[in-house]
């Protein structure tokens, strides 16, 4: 294996309980409370002639019925469907999306903590790898390997939705379910969604892998208390709030599916992410985080 | 071209002089013993020639590199232990015997591996299972398998019983150790490695004070015990009063000369360390 690959492997390997337990878990959920529900006889006797429930199967209860109303599939139209379709695709993506944030949290801030906690750092620069390239494989394999088991996951908890959704529809409407289904489409989102994702958070995971290499104690309270502080002092001194916008927004998924779309999702609308400028400046200033954080660690900040 | 050389190396922390004009030269083929009271300065000697840490001024060569400027590039060359468990306690052996020939070209599995069998390790267990010696046998094992010029050991054998810390240096000299390569071993237990030492470097305060040689030591040395006070003319470097009479310490004396006050020997390492820490006619 090549050097480069070795380190990704080795950060992967530490990480990996977290980046495969976390979607394995909102994945079970997810199954759960479909099928859980699904299997409970309806204790409700609905009348078969209401609008709201055209086109929905007998048999359709629990978190099913609940879906089929809210999709509607026989008195919607086709913009409205698969304006649907979409929304609840990202709303399955949405669970995924904020467990891997705090898994992604965790590992930022234990990227270089952790190995000057246990002074396991002596024995890694005692290897012929340098700190950049360490440094590096760190951020790679957080920002981009270990969204690839919630990728996987969230794409059949989608899949899995639709399935569900086209089954408790009455016979008939379930073809109208598939045809507005975009399993492929909902795939490559995701692919690209997280891929932005990388370099859209940057400025916040550089940060956190800053905080990681020069806090000695406690780095959590650090990685949140000094932007806290930075955002008052702004306030207090100018009046403005330009670091709370920028903060919030590079929080926020840039491209992946969001429940609140106005326009519906597409690969070109995600792409279009990478011309906006503040994707740039994030980067630049991520970049100019993660470079202080080579240098602590080069620095051996031994705790 | 040494493989160690250190000029005037000096590293303050606030108002403590660390390295204050460290000198060291340090050739093929030798085993060097860094000796020194706590605070001497050895732990900051050690991490300046293995490129962890900065230097305020001085010279320092490690097999022709900066150890500070290029780390990466020094260790393909020098091998250390910086102190006993420091292995990543979560890591399965065999991944940290993956990452390891992944990343070092001098590394050599099989014979990591041959070491291995001979010992209780088994490759798919967690690092944080194993005993403390069978961590430090794991550590040397992966040390070993390196082919660098330079082994670094700075207090190696720290809290290991006494069964592990004899295996530890009898393999490093009948197994690691040749002309090519030089070890530097810094350690509390002076005794323990006395008989494998080539040379003996005395720190204190954060400079050399003496490099010795251990053949050069029983002439430059020279323990004579007699039962009552003695005056040879020149002054002892320590002078000890026991239950049995008087232990006088000389340097550069010669034998002949010390003959007659009384029973000759070669101080140990310990005692001459002991001697030169507290040594009244060099001010420290």
């Amino acid at each position: 294996m090549s050097p480069f690959k070795t380190l990704i492997r080795r950060e992967w390997l530490e990480g990996r309980t977290a980046y495969l337990a976390a979607p394995a878990v909102v994945l079970s959920l997810v199954l759960l409370a479909g099928l859980a529900t699904s299997l409970v006889e309806p204790d409700v006797s609905i009348s078969t002639n209401s609008d709201q429930l055209a086109g929905m199967s007998e048999n359709a209860s629990g978190m099913a019925l609940l879906l089929a109303m809210l999709v509607d599939v026989a008195g919607s139209t086709d913009a409205e469907m698969t304006y649907k379709m979409e929304t609840l695709a990202a709303a399955v993506a949405r669970p995924f999306e904020l467990a891997l944030t705090v898994v992604i949290f965790f590992a930022l801030i234990g990227s270089v903590h952790d190995e000057r906690k246990d002074r396991s750092v002596l024995f890694w620069k005692s290897m012929p790898v340098s700190d950049t390239r360490t440094m590096i494989s760190k951020y790679v394999t957080i920002a981009w390997v270990a969204p690839v088991a919630t990728i996987i996951a969230t794409w059949l908890a989608q899949l899995f939705a639709m399935t569900w959704l086209a089954i408790n529809v009455e016979d008939g409407f379930a073809g109208r379910v598939w045809a507005f289904s975009t399993p492929t489409a909902n795939l490559i989102y995701l692919v690209i969604g997280y891929g932005i994702q990388g370099l859209w958070a940057m400025p916040v995971y550089a940060w956190l892998i800053l905080v990681s290499a020069v806090a000695s104690r406690i780095p959590t309270l650090w990685a949140v208390g000094i932007p806290v502080v930075l955002i008052i002092l702004e306030k207090i001194v100018a009046g403005t709030s330009t670091s709370a916008t920028f903060l919030f927004d590079h929080i926020q998924p840039a491209a992946l599916p969001r429940l609140d779309n106005e326009a519906p999702l597409t690969i070109s609308s995600q792409l279009a992410v990478l011309a906006d400028p503040s994707l740039w400046v994030g980067m630049i200033i991520g970049s100019a985080l993660l470079a202080a954080a080579i240098y602590s660690r080069k620095r051996l900040n031994e705790i | 071209m040494s493989l160690i050389d250190a000029r005037n190396l000096v590293k303050t922390y606030g108002d403590t002089r660390a390295l204050d004009g460290f000198d060291l030269t340090v050739e093929r083929g030798r085993i060097v013993g860094l000796i020194g009271p706590n605070g001497a300065g050895k732990t900051t000697a050690l991490k300046a020639i293995l490129g962890l840490g900065d230097l305020d001024t001085g010279e320092l060569q490690v097999d022709g590199l900066n150890p500070a400027e290029q780390r990466a590039r020094l260790m393909q060359n020098v091998a250390y232990i910086a102190d006993t468990g420091t292995l990543p306690r979560w890591m399965r052996i065999r991944d940290l015997i993956d990452y390891v020939a992944g990343v070092h070209p001098n590394f050599d599995r099989q014979i990591a591996l041959a070491t291995l069998e001979q010992t209780d390790i088994r490759t798919e267990k967690r690092v944080r299972t194993l005993s403390k010696g069978m961590n430090v046998q794991l550590h040397l094992a992966l040390i070993l398998a390196i082919d660098a010029s330079l082994l670094v050991l700075d207090e190696p054998t720290l809290g290991l019983d006494i069964l592990y810390r004899q295996q530890f240096y009898d393999r490093l000299l009948s197994e690691y150790y040749n002309e090519q390569r030089s070890i530097l071993i810094t350690t509390h237990e002076v005794r323990e490695i006395e008989h494998i030492l080539t040379d003996v470097v005395f720190i204190h305060r954060g400079r050399v004070r003496l490099k010795l040689e251990m053949a050069e030591l029983s002439e430059a040395f020279v323990k004579v015990t007699s039962d009552t006070a003695i005056d040879v003319g020149q002054k002892p470097i320590h002078l000890k009063q026991t239950l049995n009479g008087w232990e006088n310490i000389y340097r550069d004396v010669p034998r002949s000369t010390l003959e007659p006050f009384g029973t000759l020997s070669t101080p140990s390492i310990a005692e001459i360390f002991v001697a030169i820490a507290e040594d009244q006619n060099e001010p420290v």
